[in-house]
């Protein structure tokens, strides 16, 4: 079963082609890092895939939907209940706490009540439930990411698309993110795309496929 | 939506508090205004209706033309004039006063109507004499028509039924002559035949120019100076409502050639004097309030250039662009519904103080009418809405993309 399918996908800004007719397919419960050097189109490929960005030409399939295709309304419901994100730079809200960060994907659904328990679950899996109220200007870059990561899962997600989630966090910290993206990969099954340009990290994942200058230069299970 | 736009207000208390003191100040300035120059129209408009009646109906003024005496005079010939004929026709009494009060009686509308007799003449006392408005009335049927009975500040308005030659004087007109209550003026016709009366009361309106010209007496007491006994010059009618005045009168009208003016055509000039006094404030009140606007618009600006990470995470898990510009709306809304209530309780504290203070001869006249204040409330939120509506419709333009591309 395919998390997602892409087909001849091209994406350009201007003159400029970032995507050079790619296509891969990723399976449900897969560990993915793109990787790649600066430049090399691996952001483009991991908005393009998870529907944030459109492209020029060829098709995505995200869990056997045509994402590209999708009404905003419908694109944003799927995003909301099958796909959970993470980018470099946290983007909380800098005015919730650490407990209604986790749970805003919920609140849009108005399933924040049910959510509550799972939230706080999470916090404690994480190992920042001192976190629950405290404002994201109160905690470290870590815990901060940290919660980042809960806010992707409260929804049960099949997807998570994460940028780059330790580009902004030391060692210490980047290891315990990338490990927990790796139990929930391994626990709960769930489809786990990473970018990064770490080999060390990319090296966690069950699979690399690295770009070159919009292409792929090579697709490997470790 | 509603507790994120709440805690976006809260974490900026100073923007936050900035916005809702504009609207606040918007609104309660403008109830103040309108509250204050409402309740002077209204003074001045109530004096006016209730001094002077709702309709008079008066002799019409006619002027002597060269076509007005066409074929009066040798009736077939042509007339070669030396002079022009000019002037006015004497037509000063009313021809028909008795008709008119049996007409007036029986319509639904008229509540009560009065007779009047008035002229300008002189007064005089020892060395001083003065031009005078002389207005001979019935005091019985004047109370249902007019207030004129408030101002008579000494004496009674009935005192005037009480005999022949006794009248009561403007005030200062009065202190002009040097006499007092009981004391004897001198009243000359335009005969040139001098009359004396005794002073019963004194009237005294606050309009200087009345204070020091009215002197009023029994319709036979000036019938009698004016040596035109059984004259009438004006009647004076009371309607059901004085806002259909001008219907009435136009209605009057139709009757008879005399000419019957409502309150509101006799002042054209005071009403669109007032009317100007109303386009003036608005005018005012439109530039405060466009202000106000114009900070509300600047701070959800910069509040959503501030935002736009937060923005861009709302989208990519799941916020639709339309909830983006209801989060931004809505903080316009609350601030500016949240101002509106504080401008309501300002407005309401500073009408009742400033009705407090005492100016010279009345208090502050101000407006206590509901639709002002709702009409404050509702100008001042709907401009804040409309001045949140275009940042927070550039907010749901945002592209999450490009924020992160950005951002990166």
């Amino acid at each position: 079963m395919l998390a997602i399918e892409a087909f001849n996908v091209v994406k350009t800004f201007g003159e400029f082609t970032a995507l050079k007719s790619i296509s891969l397919n990723i399976r449900k419960g897969e560990f993915v890092a793109i990787t790649g050097k600066s430049g090399s189109g691996k952001s483009t490929l991991f908005y393009s895939l998870s529907g944030l960005d459109v492209i020029d030409s060829g098709r995505v399939q995200v869990l056997g939907n045509n994402i590209h295709n999708l009404g905003q309304d419908d694109l944003h419901d799927f995003r909301n209940t099958k796909m959970g994100f993470v980018f470099q730079f946290h983007y909380l809200v800098s005015e919730l706490t650490g407990l209604e960060n986790i749970l805003l994907p919920a609140k849009k659904k108005n399933l924040h009540k049910q959510k509550r328990d799972y939230a706080l679950y999470l916090l404690d899996y994480f190992a920042i439930a001192h976190c629950k109220d405290k404002l994201p200007s109160q905690m470290s870059g870590g815990e901060r990411q940290r919660v980042a990561v809960a806010r992707s899962l409260i929804m049960n997600p099949e997807l998570i698309f994460a940028d780059e989630p330790t580009g902004n966090l030391d060692s210490i910290n980047s290891e315990i993110v990338m490990n927990i993206f790796r139990e929930i990969n391994v626990k709960n099954k769930t489809t786990v795309i990473l970018i990064t340009h770490d080999d060390e990290y990319a090296h966690l994942a069950d699979r690399e496929i690295r770009l070159k200058d919009g292409e792929i230069e090579y697709d490997v299970y470790h | 939506m509603f507790e994120l736009a709440i805690k976006y207000i809260f974490s900026r208390k100073l923007q936050s508090l900035l916005m809702l003191i504009g609207v606040a100040f918007g609104c309660g300035g403008y109830i103040v205004f309108t509250s204050i120059q409402t309740g002077f129209q209204n003074f001045l408009k109530e004096r006016l209706i209730e001094n002077s009646g709702h309709i008079t109906i008066r002799s019409r003024e006619d002027y002597i033309t060269l076509d007005s005496l066409q074929g009066v005079f040798f009736h077939g010939k042509n007339i070669y004039w030396i002079t022009e004929p000019s002037g006015k026709r004497s037509h000063d009494y009313l021809q028909s006063a008795w008709y008119w009060q049996k007409r007036l009686e029986k319509l639904p509308y008229v509540v009560a109507n009065t007779r009047r007799i008035e002229a300008t003449t002189t007064c005089s006392r020892g060395s001083f004499s003065r031009s005078i408005a002389l207005r001979g009335i019935d005091p019985v049927n004047e109370l249902k028509v007019t207030n004129i009975a408030e101002d008579i500040i000494e004496g009674k308005l009935q005192m005037l039924s009480s005999g022949n030659n006794m009248v009561i004087v403007g005030a200062e007109l009065l202190k002009f002559l040097g006499a007092k209550v009981n004391d004897t003026i001198n009243i000359i016709n335009p005969n040139g035949h001098v009359y004396p009366v005794k002073v019963v009361g004194i009237y005294s309106s606050g309009d200087r120019r009345n204070d020091e010209s009215l002197v009023l007496g029994s319709i036979t007491t000036v019938q009698n100076i004016l040596e035109s006994p059984g004259k009438i010059t004006k009647i004076v009618v009371k309607t059901v409502d004085a806002n259909k005045a001008a219907l009435f009168a136009q209605e009057l009208s139709q009757y008879s050639y005399d000419k019957v003016e409502s309150w509101d055509q006799a002042n054209v000039n005071f009403l669109s004097m007032t009317k100007q006094q109303s386009l003036i404030r608005q005018i005012t009140m439109f530039t405060f309030i466009l202000v106000v606007s114009f900070g509300i618009y600047n701070v959800l600006n910069m509040m959503v250039h501030q935002k736009q990470r937060e923005i861009a995470i709302l989208r990519s898990i799941g916020y639709t662009s339309v909830d983006t510009v209801i989060l931004f709306l809505l903080q316009g809304a609350l601030i500016s519904i949240a101002g509106g209530i504080v401008g309501l309780v300002i407005g309401y504290v500073s009408c009742s103080y400033i009705e407090t203070i005492k100016l010279p001869g009345r208090p502050m006249m101000i407006a206590w009418d509901i639709a002002i204040y709702i009409w404050g409330f509702m100008l001042v939120v709907t401009s804040a809405l409309l001045a949140s509506f275009l940042p927070a419709k550039n907010a749901g333009k945002l592209s999450p993309i490009e924020i992160i591309r950005r951002t990166e």
